[in-house]
């Protein structure tokens, strides 16, 4: 399927906080008997729209790898886009995301939007972290801040796409050089580069949230 | 003889019960003819030989590799023990060997396969026990089996004990590693200087890869992700927990990543940067044709580290096209299609080997460890009904099959002792030491480099 724009993002934080949970929440491959990755070239893409506009999120995750230290790292170079996920139930996961953003901020382009999350939020009896907490820490470190659950699925759109609103708007502002892949953002294959503001897909773009 | 991953190759789409003999009841569920869920006890029951019944290969490894999510292995072994005993009245003193007919040989053969499949299980006083009671039970009946089960234990200590040779040598290894880092700052040589030959140390490495791969156990990969199930459970993991040789082996990729990161910073000549940029390009390439996908990852991945990425001027003079080739074999897009094809080529390359050089096959481990831990994630261990998902854990089980068979390649090239000590025990730098000497190579540029030279600086004491 054509699209306008693809976006590359990451998925980072300590193990055990949910990320692939996110992941396949947010590309349906949820409450599958079985899926074999291997087989599927699109695995952890997804298509979305914003203003019109077809957008492929093509999302890496970084679970189960948290140990291949050089890997993830390698990860950050090309990424438009970051999820910083944390468990609200453990406040080590919460602790941690000082070093976190700091080996993203240095692997990453300085332009790359942080999404700040707190994951199991449908887990409220085992709160760890208050949402203030959570808060205050984005604010403090300029990035964009959401509560979700993997689990229940709430508020896991919403954190892919407003990720993505946020790059995009950074588009349309100029700060992104879309030219350049290594900022994590491709221009759709019937886009030309001094025509960013055509219309998408040719007109025949299809629903959004069935690429995979 | 058959192995393990062609026989899963060859049961298709799934563990076909009919063929092995297997009956069908309420308590297993099939589809199109494989069986795709069933209840844990119904489950353990197929692994029981009986008289007549011997279990099949694939079931025996996708039972034993994924039963400890929902049972330890030796509370496993004594339920079987336990069956076997009732259902031929073991305990009798008047046993008609007639009537139990193949049922002694039977038991050899899945004690046979459990001890060559997941040896280190035994790493357990408990199962030893256990492994000597039924064997002791079946060798009064059939005491011509003796020989055949003597056999059996020969083999398993002997790899308990290569795997306490092998834990010596990867402390002793450390430990050097650790000391020499201690007391040597500046290194004084240089890998070229050990090893001029690209292809050399590509050989070396294949070495290495080959020796740690061999030693991870299959059940390794799913304790890796069972121990992050519910907290109440994880005691139960940790007992379990014998062996860390999954953990040496991430241990080796970070180390290799960051060796080839610190060789290059040590330069302060630009010249020397670039020679050793391009001698690592060379390394990576002979690791492509030689099968070794781990390696080269590790090497690309070393040099797409910050410290190494960043410098311009040393990149400026490369030969950019060559890096590039091998980039592609990194690039995630569609789910790493690039390497995954390569990798397909180097397996087909392996199944029709005349050459022992033509059958090494070693895959990006980390990309392997996050398909099987999709795989776990993504697919839920029981349904609603409180049923096994069989068919998950034989796909499972088939990927892992896969992986039993690289790990048996024997690395047909010629050692150089000197160069895998200083591969193994060479300082590395740490992160804060290679950035620092990264800024000292080239110095910083934008500003946040420039910020974080001053902290590191100040932090460092310079």
């Amino acid at each position: 399927m054509s699209y306008a724009y693809l976006f590359k993002y990451i998925i980072i934080g300590d193990t055990g906080v949910g990320k692939s949970c996110l992941l396949l929440q947010f590309t349906d491959k949820r409450f599958q008997p079985v899926h074999d990755l291997t087989i599927g070239v699109e695995f952890g893409a997804r298509m979305i729209s914003i203003d019109g506009k077809q957008i492929k999120l093509q999302i890496w995750d970084t679970a189960g790898q948290e140990s291949f230290r050089s890997i993830t790292r390698s990860y950050y170079r090309g990424a438009a886009g970051a999820l910083l996920v944390y468990d609200i139930t453990r406040r080590d996961t919460f602790n941690h995301l000082t070093t976190w953003l700091e080996d993203a901020r240095q692997h990453s382009n300085s332009n790359m939007v942080i999404m700040l999350i707190g994951n199991k939020s449908d887990l409220e009896a085992r709160r760890d972290v208050k949402k203030e907490e959570g808060e205050a820490f984005a604010r403090e470190h300029g990035l964009i801040f959401m509560e979700t659950s993997a689990k229940t699925a709430a508020n896991v759109e919403e954190a892919f796409i407003n990720t993505a609103k946020e790059i995009y708007q950074k588009i349309q502002d100029g700060v992104f050089d879309i030219n350049n892949e290594a900022n994590g953002i491709k221009i759709g294959p019937q886009h030309s580069p001094s025509n960013p503001s055509m219309p998408s897909g040719g007109g025949n773009a299809g629903p959004s949230g069935n690429c995979c | 003889m058959q192995s393990l991953s062609q026989m899963f190759d060859k049961a298709g789409g799934g563990y076909d019960c009919h063929a092995t003999n297997c009956n069908e009841n309420d308590a297993l569920m099939f589809k199109d003819g494989n069986l795709v869920a069933g209840s844990k006890e119904a489950l353990i029951q197929h692994l029981v030989p009986t008289t007549e019944y011997n279990p099949d290969r694939t079931y025996v490894f996708t039972f034993l590799l994924s039963s400890r999510l929902f049972i330890r292995p030796h509370e496993l072994l004594g339920e079987v023990c336990q069956v076997c005993t009732f259902q031929q009245n073991l305990t009798s003193d008047h046993i008609q060997k007639q009537k139990l007919g193949k049922f002694g040989q039977n038991v050899i053969q899945l004690l046979s396969e459990w001890t060559e499949m997941f040896p280190y299980d035994f790493r357990d006083e408990r199962m030893m026990k256990q492994l000597k009671e039924i064997s002791q039970r079946v060798l009064r009946v059939y005491p011509e089996l003796r020989q055949d089960m003597g056999g059996i234990t020969h083999n398993l200590l002997n790899k308990l004990a290569q795997l306490n040779r092998y834990e010596e040598v990867l402390s002793k290894l450390n430990a050097e590693a650790i000391k020499r880092s201690q007391t040597q700052i500046a290194p004084t040589t240089d890998i070229m200087e050990v090893c001029p030959s690209p292809l050399r140390l590509a050989e070396q490495l294949t070495h290495i890869e080959l020796e740690r791969l061999s030693q991870i156990g299959p059940e390794e990969f799913v304790q890796a992700f069972s121990k992050e199930e519910t907290s109440k459970t994880v005691p139960v993991y940790r007992d379990m927990k014998k062996t860390h040789n999954l953990e040496a082996y991430v241990q080796w990729f970070n180390r290799l990543s960051y060796l080839v990161a610190s060789e290059i910073c040590s330069h302060l000549k630009k010249k020397n940067r670039v020679r050793l940029v391009e001698y690592f390009i060379d390394v990576a390439k002979e690791c492509i044709n030689i099968g070794n996908f781990n390696s080269l990852m590790a090497i690309i991945a070393g040099m797409n580290m910050n410290p190494v990425s960043r410098l311009k001027k040393t990149w400026a003079k490369v030969n950019k096209t060559k890096f590039g080739i091998l980039e592609l074999q990194m690039d995630p897009s569609n789910n790493f299609g690039s390497y995954r094809s390569c990798m397909k080529a180097a397996m087909w390359r392996a199944q029709g080997a005349t050459d022992a050089r033509e059958k090494i096959v070693i895959p990006f481990f980390s990309l392997f460890v996050k398909d099987i831990y999709f795989l776990n994630e993504g697919c839920p261990n029981r349904f609603e009904n409180g049923n096994i998902n069989f068919e998950k854990f034989w796909q499972m089980a088939k990927h892992i099959s896969d992986f039993v068979t690289w790990q048996q390649v024997e690395c047909p090239f010629a050692k150089h002792t000197d160069v895998l000590h200083y591969v193994l025990t060479s300082p590395v730098f740490s992160e804060t030491t290679l950035s620092l000497a990264s800024y000292e190579c080239e110095s910083p540029e934008n500003s946040y480099d420039k910020e974080r030279h001053k902290k590191l600086k100040a932090e460092a004491g310079l």
